[in-house]
């Protein structure tokens, strides 16, 4: 698993721990009932503060996606990486026909901002 | 084939996995506990010195973390952290991916050959790295084209800053 945190940016270094993690997921990296490595460890490779990576993992176990487990560590939960790597299909299948379709980049962008600013149907 | 991975001057990366067969340190603790066992219930060491040196060894190089940073890259047993293997990133000149054999390695575990160091556990996917000192480094993972792929960003990285 690679974890990229870059300081200069304004989103908070425990949200870019999450968002590498939720990346290695979606990419099949990291598995169902696989353990997450050590936030000591990543903290240490990283040069940042242990609690830092903890928030970042709190911040997956908090969307369902790992489990704290205390003195085990961090366990991915069994449903939800597929699902996550299902939706990032999804969106490149999305991708994919809006281009058959000959929506330029900008057009397919706002289809689905305009589809994220509507209210939630099922 | 991975894309290169492109890093700003201030991020901050980690990379690990571990590598090597999970099954192999609970089969070294089996077999240790029996050596034991054994010794103990008969009196005869024949067994302990067949079962006891070969699941410790299982269980201390069955399976092993690798680390990627920017320090290095670090390979330690999942068991016994503290025997730790450290290359500074320093002393790596460059770092590539490759399926190879454990014949390749010369066999299974910590093989010391002339001029390369490696850390076999299963045949595959391994990293490669290539030291200043012209030796070699080898470590059987998966995923090691990422690690190859950072490990080269990092080295990149180096060499922009110094030349500033």
């Amino acid at each position: 698993m690679l974890v990229r945190i870059d300081p200069s940016l304004s989103t908070p270094l425990s949200d870019q721990v999450a968002s590498s993690v939720r990346r290695a997921m979606a990419e099949g990296d990291l598995q169902q009932g696989q353990r997450l490595p050590a936030a000591r460890e990543v903290a240490r490779s990283l040069g940042v503060n242990m609690h830092t990576v903890l928030r970042g993992y709190q911040i997956l176990r908090d969307e369902g996606l790992i489990e704290l487990r205390p003195g085990r560590g961090a366990v991915v939960t069994a449903v939800t990486p597929q699902s996550r790597a299902a939706l990032f299909e999804k969106a490149r299948q999305l991708v994919a026909d809006a281009r058959s379709m000959g929506l330029s980049e900008a057009e397919t962008l706002a289809l689905v901002s305009s589809c994220m600013s509507s209210p939630a149907q099922v | 084939m991975t894309p290169p991975i492109n890093l700003s001057p201030g991020e901050k990366v980690a990379w690990n996995r571990t590598a090597g067969l999970t099954w192999l340190w609970p089969v070294g603790a089996v077999l240790t506990i029996a050596g034991v066992v054994v010794t103990v219930l008969t009196g005869d060491s024949t067994a302990a010195y067949a079962g006891i040196p070969l699941g410790v060894v299982l269980v201390i190089v069955g399976t092993v973390r690798v680390n990627v940073d920017a320090s290095g890259v670090s390979v330690a047993p999942v068991v016994a952290p503290f025997v730790r293997r450290r290359i500074p990133l320093d002393q790596i000149e460059n770092a590539w991916a490759k399926r190879t054999t454990l014949t390749e390695l010369h066999g299974f575990g910590y093989r010391i050959q002339p001029g390369r160091h490696a850390v076999a556990l299963r045949p595959g996917d391994a990293l490669w790295l290539k030291l200043k000192s012209g030796r070699e480094f080898v470590v059987t993972t998966d995923d090691a084209a990422s690690a190859a792929g950072l490990i080269e960003a990092l080295l990149r990285r180096d060499e922009d800053m110094r030349s500033l």
